[in-house]
C-alpha cells in the first residue's frame, strides 16, 4: 500500500510541469474553458474520500467539482464536495476520542469540549450552500491571481451539529464581546506565517442559525471538507466556514488578524466592483454571498435540433436570502420569463430550476438565466471586476448550436 | 495509488500497524524506545456516539506531487524557495500576469506569509514568472534513464566517477556506520540539487564535490532518478537512547522555546515533502547531526534562510535528540501513516 504511493511520485516526478503525457495519479483532464487559459487540469481520483475531481493544486488540496454533478440534484455529494486549504500543515489523522474543541477569551467559563459533549448537546441541522469567495474567479477580465476556479468551488449538503450559540451560552459570554474568532488544526508550514481565523460579530455568532457540523449529508464530514466539526455561517462565504474546527475565541476588541483585516477584502462598492487599476477605495471583508444561478443540462458545446422543444435546467441560491425567482432569456435580456423552482430545501440550499424553449430554425439559441432573490436582490448584468477575483456573480449565458 | 490514498483506517488500526512494524524493526535491537513505552495492548480503534450519531477516527493519506518548475537553473529559487510551501500546480495554472502582478505576489508571499526565503531571490523569482510559460517550455526533452542511473551506480563513469555504490551500496540505503546518508527513495530533485551543489561547492564536501563534477548533467538525472525509484529496506540499527528519542519527537512535532517544528517542513515523522524537502524519518542518526553541525557551521549554504538559521539555535544535544528521533522512524511512508 505504501509503495505504491512511492510508485506514484516518481512517475509524477519524470512526467511533471507542463508534460503532455497522463501523470501516472491522473485519471483524464478536463478544459475548463477559462478566457486565455491555461484552463487545462487533471482530474483524479487519488484524494482521500474523495471520487474524482478537477485538480487545482495538490499541496495545499485545492479540488473543483466537476461540473457535471451540479445537474444531478440540489445536495452535493461528500465525495464531490470541493475542497480548499490554505496551509498545508493539515492533520492527516483524527483520533475522535481525544479530539478537542476549546472555547476561550472573554468567556465566565473556559471549555474544552468533547465531541461526546457535542454530540449530547440539543441537535439542529441546515442545508446550505458553501461557496468560497474566489468561486469563478479563472473568468474574471482581466485575470487576476489566484485560485483559477471556473464554476465548480461550491456545494450544497445538508449540516447537522449545534448552534453556536448553545455553546457560546455554555461558555458565557462577557458582557463588551465584540466577535468570536474561530481557527482550526490546520497551520502554516512556517510558524511565523499568520493561522487562518475568521471572526464574526457576536451577535451574528449567537443568532441561532451559525452552526458546528459533525454530520454532511448525514455522514460524518470527508477530512478535508474539515472533520470532525466544522463551522457553518449559511448564506456567507466559505473563508468563515472554519474547517477542522478547534478553537473559539470570544474577543472584547475587533479582530486583527491578516485574513480579516488584509486577505479576503473587497471593495466597497456595489457587487465589489472597481475598475482595473483604480486605487483609492474603501475595503471591506468579503462576507454575504449574492444570488446565483447556472444551466445545468446545456453547455456552449450543447447541439439542438431546429425548432425542438430544448429542455432547460440548472440551479440557483439566493446568498444571504433564499431564491425569489429564476428567470430565462432567450433575446439578449430584453424579455425575462419564469422558470418553475424545485423543492425547497430551505433558505439558503441551491434550488433547481427548469423550463422548457422552443429552438429557432437554424444558428444558435443564446439563454441567459437570472435569479433574484427573497430581499430583492438580483444578479448583474455585467460581472464585476475586483483585484482578488471574488464575489462573481453576473448572470450567466450559454450558447447553444441549433443544427 | 488510488487504493493508497483512500484507504481510511480507524487511528487505533493505524497504530497497531504501525507499533507491530516498529516492533519487527526491531526484533534484532531487542526493544525500541517506542515499542518499550507503548501499551502491551493497542487500544480499540476508537469512536464517539451519542445521540444516535456515531463518529469514527480517521487516517489517511494525502497525495503529493513532486512537479518542479522546469528550466534548468533560471528554476533554481522558485523550486527552492516556493515548494516547500506549496505544489506547483496552481502557479502554473495562472493567467499571464505582468511583471507588477507577479511583483506582489511574491512579495506578499515573503512578508506577510513570511515564506524563509532572501529579499535577493525575489528577482528570480519574478523573472521567472513573468516568463512562466518559456520558461516551462525548456523543460528538456530529454527524460531521465534509471537503468543507465544504475549502471554509473554499479560501475562509475569513463569520467572518472566512482561507482556510488561503494559507500551508499547499490540500494542506496548506504550501510549502519551512518557516515554515508541512505538514498534510496529520496526525491531525485533534491538529490540532483545536492550533486550540483557539490560541484559548484555551495555544498562543501572534499569526498562529494570531485565526483559530482566528474558527473554530466545527463548523469546526475540518471543516478537521481535511479535512487529515487528505489524501495530499499531500512537495516536493523542498534535501541537508541529513549529519551533522547523522547527528547527529539519533542523537538520535531513541538519545536523547542522558538518553535522549530522539523516535521512542519519535513513531514509527519519525517516523511518528507518531495521534490524541495528531504525525508529525515530512516535516515542515519550520524548523518543527520553531521549535516546540522554543517549548516552551523557554514559548510552547506544551499538554503540559507531556511536550515542555517534553524541549525544555529540548536545546541549539541538537541542535534543528537532530533538525529536519534527521526533514525528510529525506520519508515518515512509508515511514519506518515502513523
Amino acid at each position: 500500500m505504501m509503495q505504491s504511493r512511492r510508485r506514484i511520485l516518481q512517475h509524477a516526478g519524470v512526467l511533471g510541469g507542463m508534460a503532455a503525457t497522463l501523470p501516472a495519479w491522473a485519471d483524464a483532464f478536463v478544459n475548463l474553458d477559462l478566457p486565455g487559459g491555461p484552463d487545462r487540469r487533471e482530474l483524479t481520483t487519488a484524494f482521500p474520500q474523495k471520487a474524482q475531481m478537477i485538480v487545482q493544486r495538490t499541496r495545499p488540496p485545492l479540488l473543483e467539482t466537476p461540473w457535471d454533478v451540479y445537474d444531478r440534484g440540489v445536495f452535493t455529494p461528500n465525495d464531490r464536495f470541493f475542497v480548499r486549504w490554505h496551509w498545508a500543515v493539515i492533520p492527516e489523522a483524527v483520533d475522535v476520542a481525544a479530539f478537542k474543541l476549546d472555547v476561550r477569551g472573554h468567556v465566565n467559563q473556559e471549555l474544552s469540549l468533547s465531541l461526546a459533549d457535542l454530540l449530547a448537546m440539543p441537535r439542529v441541522e441546515v442545508v446550505a450552500v458553501c461557496q468560497c469567495s474566489g468561486n469563478s474567479r479563472g473568468l474574471f477580465q482581466p485575470r487576476v491571481a489566484g485560485a483559477q476556479w471556473q464554476n465548480g468551488a461550491m456545494g450544497n449538503a445538508r449540516w447537522t451539529g449545534v448552534r453556536l450559540r448553545d455553546v457560546l451560552d455554555r461558555a458565557g459570554v462577557k458582557a463588551g464581546a465584540v466577535a468570536v474568532r474561530s481557527s482550526g488544526l490546520d497551520d502554516p508550514v512556517v510558524p511565523a506565517a499568520p493561522k487562518v481565523m475568521k471572526p464574526l460579530d457576536v451577535d451574528h455568532a449567537r443568532d441561532g442559525e451559525v452552526i458546528l457540523a459533525f454530520q454532511m449529508n448525514g455522514e460524518q464530514l470527508p477530512l478535508l471538507n474539515g472533520f470532525p466539526v466544522r463551522l457553518i455561517v449559511p448564506g456567507w462565504y466559505g473563508d468563515y466556514w472554519i474547517k477542522m474546527l478547534s478553537d473559539i475565541e470570544v474577543l472584547n476588541v475587533p479582530d486583527q488578524n491578516y485574513f480579516e483585516r488584509v486577505g479576503y477584502r473587497v471593495p466597497d462598492t456595489p457587487h465589489a466592483s472597481v475598475k482595473p487599476g483604480e486605487t483609492g477605495f474603501k475595503t471591506v471583508p468579503v462576507t454575504r454571498m449574492v444570488p446565483r444561478s447556472f444551466f445545468t443540462n446545456v453547455t456552449d458545446t450543447t447541439t439542438v435540433k431546429p425548432g425542438a422543444a430544448v429542455p432547460v435546467r440548472g440551479i440557483a441560491f439566493g446568498g444571504d436570502g433564499g431564491v425569489a425567482r429564476v428567470e430565462l432569456s432567450a433575446d439578449g435580456g430584453q424579455t425575462w420569463r419564469q422558470t418553475a423552482l424545485g423543492r425547497d430545501e430551505g433558505t439558503y440550499s441551491f434550488r433547481q430550476w427548469n423550463t422548457q424553449i422552443m429552438a429557432p430554425p437554424s444558428g444558435s439559441l443564446t439563454l441567459q438565466a437570472r435569479c433574484t432573490n427573497t430581499k430583492g436582490e438580483v444578479q448583474p448584468a455585467e460581472p464585476n471586476w475586483n483585484g482578488g477575483g471574488f464575489m462573481r456573480n453576473v448572470i450567466e449565458r450559454v450558447q447553444l448550436t441549433v443544427a | 495509488m488510488a487504493n493508497s490514498a483512500n484507504a481510511i483506517a480507524p487511528g487505533g488500526i493505524a497504530a497497531v500497524v504501525f507499533l507491530l512494524t516498529i516492533a519487527t524493526q526491531t526484533l534484532w535491537a531487542c526493544q525500541s524506545a517506542l515499542a518499550a513505552e507503548a501499551p502491551p495492548v493497542a487500544p480499540a480503534p476508537s469512536i464517539v456516539t451519542g445521540g444516535g450519531v456515531t463518529l469514527h477516527s480517521v487516517s489517511v493519506s494525502l497525495p503529493r506531487s513532486d512537479n518542479t518548475f522546469q528550466g534548468g537553473r533560471g528554476a533554481d529559487a522558485i523550486n527552492n524557495d516556493c515548494l516547500i510551501c506549496h505544489s506547483a500546480g496552481m502557479v502554473l495554472d495562472q493567467a499571464t500576469l505582468s511583471r507588477a502582478a507577479w511583483q506582489a505576489e511574491v512579495e506578499k508571499m515573503r512578508d506577510a506569509f513570511k515564506a524563509p526565503f532572501a529579499a535577493e531571490d525575489i528577482p528570480a523569482i519574478v523573472d521567472y514568472l513573468t516568463n512562466l510559460k518559456n520558461m516551462m517550455s525548456q523543460s528538456a526533452g530529454r527524460q531521465p534513464d534509471a537503468k543507465h542511473g544504475a549502471v554509473i551506480v554499479a560501475q562509475g563513469t569513463a569520467t572518472g566517477a566512482p561507482p556510488c555504490a561503494q559507500c551508499h551500496a547499490f540500494n542506496g540505503v548506504s550501510d549502519a556506520s551512518g557516515a554515508f546518508p541512505r538514498l534510496a527513495g529520496q526525491s531525485a530533485f533534491y538529490l540532483a540539487g545536492q550533486l550540483r551543489d557539490f560541484a559548484s561547492g555551495v555544498r562543501a564536501s572534499a569526498i562529494m564535490s570531485p565526483i559530482a563534477k566528474a558527473l554530466s548533467p545527463g548523469d546526475v538525472a540518471d543516478v537521481t532518478a535511479y535512487f529515487a525509484g528505489v524501495d530499499a529496506p531500512f537495516l536493523p540499527l542498534k535501541a537508541p537512547n529513549a529519551a533522547l528519542v523522547k527528547h527529539g519527537e519533542e523537538l520535531a512535532k513541538a519545536g523547542g522555546p522558538e518553535k522549530l517544528h522539523c516535521d512542519n517542513c519535513h513531514g509527519r515523522g519525517g516523511g518528507g515533502a518531495p521534490p524541495v524537502i528531504p525525508y529525515l524519518g530512516g535516515q542515519y542518526a550520524h548523518y543527520i547531526a553531521f549535516t546540522l553541525q554543517m549548516w552551523q557551521e557554514g559548510f552547506r549554504k544551499n538554503s540559507p534562510d531556511a536550515m542555517a538559521v534553524i541549525a544555529k539555535k540548536l545546541d549539541d544535544e538537541e542535534i543528537l535528540a532530533v538525529a536519534a528521533y527521526y533514525q528510529q522512524m525506520s519508515s518515512p511512508l509508515e511514519a506518515a501513516a502513523k
